[in-house]
């Protein structure tokens, strides 16, 4: 069974907030007002959140992108009223845009917090819209968005796989944030498939799940700092 | 507020008289539900390009579906960024499609900065300024055209100088970003170029404040060294890290936070701290003996001509730099000192890194020789993993310029900038904006030009700029945005924008081996194609225009022509690769470190074309035994007590000595002015002539955690201690002048100093530049501005 | 009563009549129903198909180039028009207009017919190339039509698709087609 996950290390992350920006490219995400983003509505499916410890000289820092879990025992998808959440056959919990009511039950079920309500419709300038990626539709005003692990991309990339008559392989599906990373900290494929490199990471004797006592099975692991 | 959602946030960062423009119909609005499309439906074309934005030129694949450029991605090919990029480089799809962008060349209609316009066509624009110079080389003065010049990519300089080479002035004048390194190197090696990092093969990356993960001059360099080889695309499932990163700063910055050790610091210490290590390092036995003995003067005491014993490295810093004594100075503990000492032995190479952070500061050169001193101490020197004199890409040279008799007067005289500094080039924008504001009312300078500049933003002082822009008869901007400075201009023929043109972006220098990337146009110009006109193109046409010498000298038809006729140097060169995989990267590196190259190609045509499709062209092999990338002093060795500057302080007689100024070079606050003033680049924030990105701008930074407007940060006792609490508006004010800003409270700020990012303004244009605040500090030896040591006090707004 | 009030509000309002007010809530219905309607397609000139694939035996590839190898069918362009039509023009008037157009270098933009929702992924290529449907089963007797429709001929519902998926075993997955 093919289960989409992804390892991040966060030894390796460096916060620059390229996946944050490549997610926003691909995934025509809008920008807010400045009043609205001091009200914490920002858009970001993939956002790097940071932790600060301590007063100067000795503060530290830790840096977690975060992107949706894809849990496979989703909070999210038990409160939906009307299933357009839900966990897809290989593990992508999707968000099925025309059939959310807007409800945001979900978005207060997530312990994550990576389900984003559209307050208003997203607005681009007519020069901008040429900017677009049309693989992916502008969510309407009044529902709910999310990480999709660029499902978009999986969708092209299998039948690419079948025109050309062969298997999918680890490379033929990378989502934006992944394929952009500068340190290879993002690590992404099949978790259940041995010839993905996450299969092996996610054994790895520094993988940990965030919120696992929750039970929520995420198939997001984070290779915590060695120092 | 009267203003839509929308406009706000597409306003925001480019410049207010934009807006001008935007009211007076010059963009259309409409709300866009969705991308339900027009497309034509069908082609899609993944192109191989470099990213222009910052001086990294990181190979990006541009995606372009039915003629838009819907995304930015890195390209695999590409030796440095591997793939990878950065926040910036993804988000020029925002700046290409900005509504404020200028998609033609518009002539002043009115008076000068009243922001009225009228649009005409790029030919007319050339021919409007061509007869401008052609009057002025005919009245006898083409020494009156000046150039200001931001950091050009590629063959946009060698452009430049030729053309005004040819056109007979000697005024090209560079307001690029210099780190001031290239002075170290010429006093220590004799090499005057800014120096290379191996960081992919150091052991350790000790970093003297340098922002490596911000902007430095290539932060996917030091991602790619920080990432390592695990994890990484193709090359085996390895978990191995890169190098160690230890970052001495004065502020938590990102680096700091990302390194594995981040030591707090004392501003404008970093030179004292530098000879601390290299006091532990000497009493301790941990310098290189072997390389000092073959390569370095000036380590032991020696004798003069006259017979006086002079005192030598070793003797200046055991006398001075006690481990106590720094550690009082630099305010970092004696054990810290020691364990960094300790840990550069044990993580061989470990290599020191430095910058402008170092050197724009008064006792800023010292500084920095004493942190190129723990290099060439631990014998670091053009070693793998060390710090390089890396060559250039051997391009074919321009054609050879011929100059007529009006040229070569021109060129006689003397440059309205010239640097007065012992060292280096000085502050040469200054220099100009002095001399043309000045004289009163007769401006040596009659036409100027402002490419990739904007003085009035990125100046440290735009009331001299503002004086001087208005001396000047005639003003012509290039760039692509109606920034502060291109407000004043006469004429603006706007520069298409990196996705649009022919470019050629060799990579920039901390680079340990050289790459010429090529920039291609992924899409039409944005106006259509008769609309906008390259810089680059309109240079050539110029010089056509003008006629004679001028137009011998510059001989091609496009950019596109004179880049294809650079490359054949390339193709015969005999050396290195057309981009291609790390399969493919490391076999041509090992194949020259034995000493073979086999031609890929066997004609120049497909060699171009290939060339144009993988985005470049790499040479991996860098020769670590050649003895003239070690120094090329007189002596060939490397003078740790430069010869040329105990000279200059001998003859300044000011009893200074080397290395002797760096303990006493900091200031101190006063009542009134209580916080030291740290300005500092956001990594995802233009400064100067490019507009925002809505991305960018929602999230500037990862933390602190704010949006849109300009902030500073300060620590929670200070802020507690002067009743301000995190969101509040204050006013930064220093003897010089004052800006708002949102007040960040920010654990990682030091108690006594106010952090200050640099490149923001308010949505509606109105400036918050720390760089105004500055005081009239400046290192003495080469009059670099010193950022450091401005005094300011915050009062709520 | 007040002489000054004018001579209309002397009548008394009559109760309007429930065949009036039943036409006028219908015709409001309808016009409702209009307004929501996907507006008529027009094509920039009256293509034939039935000309061009059956006394022609032209196939649909030769103007619809990316069925087999993208999401996108793709429509003709001046081009394609002129490779027969710049040098000879067919016996219809509309022939002659269209070797005028194309002499004159007129752009030729053909409108898509069939629109989905931006929230759908549907590849041609995927369907036809690799599933194997013809032309027909979604676009009806298109290839035989003499005028351009303005709307499609088979209305396509997610009810379709549905039903076309279970009938052939394939992913009945929400993302396998929502995006």
């Amino acid at each position: 069974m093919t289960r989409w996950g992804m390892v991040i290390d966060l030894d390796r992350c460096t916060g620059c907030a390229a996946c944050e920006v490549a997610c926003k490219s691909e995934n025509n995400i809008a920008t807010v007002s400045p009043e609205q983003a001091d009200l914490g509505r920002t858009f970001s499916w993939m956002k790097v959140m940071a932790q600060v410890n301590g007063d100067f000289p000795d503060t530290t820092m830790r840096f977690m992108p975060r992107p949706c879990m894809q849990c496979d025992n989703p909070p999210c998808v038990k409160v939906c009223p009307v299933s357009a959440t839900y966990l897809g056959e290989e593990g992508i919990v999707g968000q099925i845009y025309a059939r959310c009511i807007g409800c945001r039950y979900c978005a207060n079920a997530c312990p994550y917090t990576v389900k984003y309500f559209n307050w208003y419709a997203p607005e681009w300038p007519e020069t901008a819209r040429h900017a677009l990626n049309p693989d992916v539709s502008v969510r309407p005003k009044g529902v709910i968005e999310k990480c999709t692990f660029c499902h978009h991309r999986l969708q092209r990339a299998k039948e690419e796989a079948r025109s050309d008559g062969r298997e999918l392989q680890e490379e033929d599906f990378q989502p934006a944030c992944a394929e952009v990373c500068p340190t290879t900290a993002i690590v992404f494929g099949d978790l259940d498939n041995p010839r993905h490199r996450v299969h092996e990471l996610k054994q790895d004797p520094r993988a940990m799940r965030l919120m696992e006592e929750l039970g929520t099975e995420p198939k997001v692991y984070y290779l915590t700092p060695r120092a | 507020m009267t203003q839509s959602r929308r406009e706000f946030l597409w306003s925001a960062g480019a410049v207010g008289a934009a807006w001008a423009l935007v009211r007076n119909g010059g963009v259309q609005w409409s709300a866009s539900e969705a991308n339900e499309p027009e497309w034509m439906p069908g082609t899609e074309a993944r192109t191989n390009s470099t990213c222009l934005l910052c001086p990294s030129r990181c190979g990006i694949r541009g995606r372009v579906v039915d003629g838009n450029l819907v995304q930015i991605a890195g390209n695999p090919l590409h030796p440095m960024s591997q793939g990878g990029l950065c926040p910036r480089g993804i988000a020029g799809v925002q700046m290409l499609y900005h509504p404020n962008r200028l998609t033609t060349p518009l002539v002043r209609d009115g008076a000068r900065g009243a922001g009225h316009w009228k649009a005409i066509t790029p030919e007319g624009a050339v021919a409007l300024l061509g007869q401008r110079l052609q009057a002025l080389r005919a009245s006898g003065r083409p020494e009156a055209l000046a150039v200001l010049a931001g950091y050009c990519a590629g063959s946009m300089e060698d452009v430049w100088r030729r053309f005004m080479q040819a056109y007979g002035s000697p005024n090209y004048i560079a307001d690029d970003y210099n780190d001031g390194t290239d002075v170290v190197m010429d006093l220590m090696h004799g090499i005057p170029r800014r120096p290379a990092y191996d960081l992919e093969h150091a052991g350790l990356v000790l970093s003297f404040g340098t922002p490596l993960f911000e902007a430095w001059w290539s932060p996917l360099q030091a991602y790619v060294a920080f990432g390592g080889p695990g994890h990484s695309r193709g090359e085996g499932r390895s978990q191995r890290l890169g190098p160690r990163f230890v970052q001495i700063d004065t502020r938590f910055s990102r680096t700091a936070a990302r390194a594995h050790e981040w030591v707090g610091i004392t501003p404008g210490t970093y030179g004292t701290l530098a000879l601390g290590i290299a006091y532990v390092l000497i009493k301790e036995q941990l310098i290189d003996v072997t390389f000092i003995a073959e390569h370095v003067d000036g380590f032991e005491d020696w004798r003069d001509k006259g017979g006086d014993l002079q005192e030598g490295f070793r003797s200046l810093v055991l006398r001075h730099y006690r481990s106590e004594e720094v550690s009082a100075v630099t305010g970092v503990s004696v054990e810290r000192i020691v364990s960094l000492a300790k840990s550069m032995a044990e993580h061989r190479p470990a290599v020191a890194v430095f910058g402008a952070e170092v050197l724009a500061d008064s006792g800023g050169l010292f500084a920095g020789l004493a942190v190129q001193s723990l290099n060439v101490l631990m014998g670091n020197i053009n070693r793998v993993g060390g710090l390089l004199f890396s060559d250039r890409a051997p391009v074919e040279p321009l054609v050879t310029a011929s100059l007529d008799q009006p040229a070569r007067a021109g060129l006689d005289v003397r440059p309205v900038a010239a640097t007065t500094a012992p060292f280096g080039g000085g502050d040469p924008a200054l220099k100009l904006a002095q001399a043309v504001a000045g004289e009163g009312g007769t401006s040596p300078v009659d036409v100027l030009l402002m490419y990739y500049a904007n003085p009035l933003a990125s100046s440290t002082h735009p009331e001299v700029w503002s004086k001087a822009l208005s001396h000047v008869p005639f003003v012509v901007s290039f760039s692509p945005f109606l920034d502060e400075s291109a407000r004043h201009a006469d004429l603006i023929l706007p520069d298409l924008l990196p996705y649009e043109r022919w470019q050629d972006a060799p990579a920039p220098s901390s680079y340990p081996f050289p790459v010429w990337g090529i920039a291609q146009p992924l899409v039409e110009p944005r106006g259509g194609k008769k609309s906008g006109m390259a810089t680059g193109d309109a240079l050539l046409a110029l010089a056509q225009r003008i006629g004679g010498t001028v137009a011998k000298s510059l001989p091609y038809t496009s950019m596109e022509e004179l880049l294809k006729s650079r490359a054949r140097g390339l193709y015969a060169s005999g050396r290195g690769m057309v981009l291609g995989s790390a399969f493919e990267r490391g076999h041509s590196r090992q194949m020259e470190e034995r000493g073979w190259w086999l031609p890929q190609y066997p004609e120049f045509d497909s060699f171009w074309s290939d060339l144009v499709d993988n985005g470049g062209w790499a040479d991996l092999f860098h020769d670590v035994t050649d003895p003239a990338r070690l120094a090329l002093t007189p002596s060939g060795r490397i003078q740790l007590m430069p010869v040329r500057l105990r000279d200059a302080l001998a003859a300044e007689g000011k009893g200074r000595t080397l290395y002797q100024s760096t303990k006493s070079a900091t200031t101190t606050a006063g009542t009134q002015f209580p916080l030291r003033l740290i300005p500092y680049r956001v990594s995802t924030l233009a400064s100067g002539t490019l507009a925002l990105e809505p991305w960018l701008a929602e999230q500037p930074t990862v933390f602190p955690d704010t949006h849109w407007v300009p902030w500073v940060e300060l620590s929670p006792k200070t802020a507690q201690q002067m009743g301000l609490h995190d969101g509040v508006a204050v006013w930064v004010i220093s003897s010089r002048g004052r800006y708002r800003a949102r007040l960040k409270v920010f654990p990682g700020a030091a108690p006594q100093n106010v952090n200050a990012p640099y490149g923001l303004a308010y949505p509606d244009g109105e400036s918050a530049n720390p760089l105004h605040l500055l005081d009239e500090a400046a290192e003495p030896l080469t009059s670099v501005s010193a950022w450091y040591s401005t005094f300011v006090r915050l009062e709520r707004a | 009563m007040n002489s000054s009030v004018p001579e209309r509000a002397g009548r008394v309002p009559s109760r309007p009549r429930p065949l009036v007010l039943g036409l006028v809530v219908l015709a409001l219905l309808v016009a409702v129903a209009f307004a929501f309607r996907t507006p008529p397609v027009a094509q920039p000139v009256a293509f034939n198909h039935l000309n061009h694939t059956t006394d022609l035996k032209l196939d649909c590839l030769f103007c619809h180039k990316f069925v087999n190898k993208r999401e996108h069918a793709g429509l003709p362009d001046a081009r394609v028009c002129g490779s027969c039509h710049l040098d000879r023009a067919g016996k219809s008037a509309e022939s002659r207009r269209v070797t005028a157009l194309l002499t004159a270098g007129t752009p030729l933009r053909f409108n898509k017919l069939v629109r989905l929702p931006s929230h759908v992924y549907f590849s041609h290529r995927r369907h036809v190339a690799i599933g194997q449907l013809k032309c027909a089963q979604c676009h009806g007797d298109i290839a035989t039509s003499v005028v351009p429709p303005s709307r499609p001929l088979v209305q396509i519902k997610m009810k379709v698709c549905l039903d076309c998926h279970q009938a052939k075993s394939q992913s009945l997955d929400c993302v396998a087609c929502h995006r």
